[in-house]
């Protein structure tokens, strides 16, 4: 869940949110009290002032989706709370305030949105309201898909801190602990939460990634990767954990070009075991090491003929 | 084929014909697969156009020691009994490419659809030639899996490849002797995105440690029990085919915890579903064990060890002959059992209505009414899947059982 916290620093007067805002965010997170709200257009009105059929439709699907709604006019008693305009003038008039636009300027534009500079209510223009439609469909996207995801497991994390957490804590059903009778190590526990992908059993064409992973779309075809892609995946630098310099790394290109890297792996005696190894058994391969004619491989398995061989 | 490798150029980050060694012996061609360990491409060699071969390269940050056991294993035990044969390696500074057989393979998700049990049995039997054979000369592989164990069906070839998590076993050494083996391999851990933690502690935190625990038993963890040390063992392997001992940390790591991945990779088989188990941690895996073999089992094996475990609520198992029945049909196959039961109505997805029962007290009843062949190869999973690895049957003694 989100946190819910009041904030004394972020808490603006009312009236400042109405006059058009400069920040690139339309939709703040946070509502006119400070609360951070579930992000949404609920209970917000809005007039668009636009001549293209198309972009009208689509607009007005997009707003009523996301729970706002379309009213026809600037009212004084009840204000909307933002004004589309697709006017050529709006590009230049959203980035002004409204005490900066002066009369001639206010005499061409359409009446609407002369009521909404008057009103002092919101403008924007078709093109930066799109915009902020996109960021705020993107906003919600992440924002449902940090409540939906699974927790996880609290030994793991407590023991990469590795400071203790006061008091005990307490697991409820379903859960699983494994402790040692010695007491010498930290018990093994989890939890697990309902989202935990092995509570369930999944059947026929609901089964998805595995035998406990649910197939949310069992009547889609599988989509596959093409060799291409596959190809390119493989290909691309990876983070991962250096085993001669033993550090983690993120990128695996700049890494192995690191001077740290290139230290590690020309320490002298290194290599020795390895090279003893490396060679050719072929005749069309050439070798750095001098070239081996006998393979070292013990006979084919037979219960008389058992040697150590490593 | 040639788009390929342009793509390749425009990605790659390091490409083996950078290597003057490779660049004076092979043509490089497409990648064929890849992982953790590094990259496979197809070779030509140019004194002998056409002759094709597989090159890895494996990845710069592996450490000597894991190539030279991955180098030593292939050298000398390569070739044989449905091993992968080396047939040269070269080291350019950090860079390792070994050349193996180019070995034509089908994709377990083009053949698991039609596969029969009798075919699933060679399988199985070409594996465990291939497993026995390793064991014998004190190998562990550590990551037996389908992906590691290539199939070509026409010509009825096998090769089990990728030695690079596997560790000697000595049949008389003990934790002590193996730990100094054993240490670095939270390393390998590490590369292959597993949790690791020191674990350096003194004998004398573990009597400190020992007194002040309350929650022994108890649903909660202690204060005292949250500042321990997390216990730490060699953990290589893919998570799902992992052997409830290792899940649980035991000292004691043998050879037939392969034995438990082959027994994963036959259940896969069997049920015509890979993979099974996609578990996201070592909880999350033991559950998921418990769940299909029953938390008693699991429960009893961490008595015999010194452990306590608790799986709450307690899981009866699942009975594997109508699981292996109803995965892929869906869960109307279980119709002709026409048992009820609650529980399983809860367990299985969409079966609230139906109530059908899937719990592993009918298994008896229905191995009973097995075809041979089939009845058979439960015998080897069950033999294989023994939850208790001194109970757990050898690679040799599947091997028998399967010849």
């Amino acid at each position: 869940m989100l946190p819910v916290e009041r904030t004394k620093v972020r808490r603006r007067p009312v009236q400042s949110s109405v006059g058009p805002s400069t920040s690139s965010s339309l939709f703040n997170r946070r509502d006119s009290t400070g609360h951070v709200t579930l992000l949404s257009l609920h209970g917000k009105d809005f007039v668009l002032d636009i001549e293209n059929g198309r972009v009208l439709l689509q607009l007005t699907t997009e707003i009523e989706k996301l729970g706002g709604r379309i009213v026809n006019e600037v009212n004084e008693e009840k204000k909307p709370w933002c004004l589309v305009s697709d006017s050529p003038h709006m590009a230049k008039i959203e980035q002004l305030k409204p005490e900066k636009i002066t009369p001639p300027l206010l005499r061409i534009l359409p009446m609407l949105v002369r009521d909404a500079i008057r009103l002092r209510v919101r403008y924007r223009s078709t093109e930066s309201f799109t915009r902020s439609l996109e960021n705020l469909k993107k906003n919600i996207k992440t924002q449902k898909k940090a409540m939906t995801t699974p927790t996880k497991a609290k030994a793991e994390s407590n023991a990469v801190a590795s400071t203790p957490k006061s008091g005990p804590i307490n697991l409820q059903q379903p859960y699983l602990k494994l402790e040692d009778n010695r007491g010498a190590f930290t018990p093994l526990y989890k939890q697990f939460t309902p989202q935990a992908n092995c509570q369930k059993i999944y059947l026929g064409k609901h089964m998805g990634r595995s035998l406990f992973h649910k197939n949310h779309h069992p009547d889609a075809p599988r989509t596959e990767k093409s060799p291409i892609e596959k190809t390119r995946l493989a290909l691309q630098p990876k983070g991962g954990f250096c085993e001669i310099c033993c550090k983690k790394f993120e990128n695996s290109k700049e890494h192995f070009a690191s001077r740290e890297h290139t230290l590690n792996v020309n320490q002298p005696g290194l290599w020795s075991s390895v090279d003893k190894l490396t060679g050719s058994w072929l005749d069309y391969v050439s070798s750095s090491n001098p070239p081996r004619t006998r393979r070292h491989r013990p006979s084919p398995p037979s219960p008389s003929d058992y040697r150590h061989s490593l | 084929m040639l788009v390929q490798a342009l793509e390749s150029r425009l990605y790659a980050d390091e490409e083996p014909s950078t290597s003057t060694w490779v660049q004076e012996n092979f043509v490089v061609g497409e990648v064929i697969g890849h992982g953790t360990f590094g990259r496979v491409y197809t070779v030509e060699c140019r004194r002998k156009p056409g002759q094709l071969y597989a090159m890895k390269e494996l990845v710069r940050s592996s450490h000597p020691k894991y190539i030279e056991m991955e180098l030593r294993i292939l050298q000398n035990l390569g070739g044989t009994c449905n091993i992968m044969q080396m047939h040269a390696a070269e080291r350019e500074k950090d860079r390792i490419f070994v050349i193996m057989d180019h070995f034509p393979h089908d994709s377990l998700k083009d053949i698991i659809d039609g596969i029969s049990t009798d075919e699933i049995l060679d399988y199985m039997k070409n594996l465990f030639i291939a497993l026995q054979y390793l064991h014998k000369n004190g190998i562990i592989h550590r990551d037996i899996k389908p992906a590691n164990f290539l199939y070509h069906r026409k010509s009825k070839r096998f090769a089990l490849i990728d030695f690079g998590l596997s560790q000697e076993y000595k049949e008389l050494s003990h934790c002590k002797e193996n730990s100094a083996f054993l240490s670095p391999s939270s390393r390998r851990a590490a590369l292959k995105r597993l949790p690791q933690i020191n674990d350096d502690y003194s004998a004398g935190d573990v009597k400190r440690w020992r007194g002040r625990c309350q929650c022994f038993g108890k649903p909660s963890i202690c204060d005292a029990c949250q500042a321990k040390p997390n216990k730490n063992v060699n953990k290589a392997g893919t998570p799902g085919f992992r052997a409830p001992e290792i899940l649980m940390r035991l000292d004691r790591q043998t050879p037939v915890l392969d034995v438990w991945s082959a027994g994963i990779t036959m259940l896969s088989l069997l049920c015509r579903k890979h993979p099974l188990f996609r578990p996201v941690d070592d909880c999350e895996a033991l559950k998921q064990i418990a769940q299909v073999l029953g938390s008693k089992t699991l429960e009893e094996l961490a008595t015999d060890e010194g452990f306590h475990l608790d799986i709450k609520p307690a899981c009866p198992g699942i009975d594997l002959v109508k699981l292996m029945k109803s995965l892929r049909p869906g869960l109307q196959a279980l119709s002709q059992f026409n048992k009820l039961c609650a529980n399983c109505s809860k367990f299985i997805y969409d079966n609230a209505k139906t109530a059908y029962c899937i719990c592993a007290t009918s298994q008896e009843d229905s191995l009973n009414g097995l075809q041979n062949t089939e009845r058979h190869a439960l015998e080897v999973l069950r033999r294989c899947l023994m939850v208790n690895p001194n109970s757990r049957y050898t690679s040799q003694m599947v091997l028998s059982l399967l010849s």
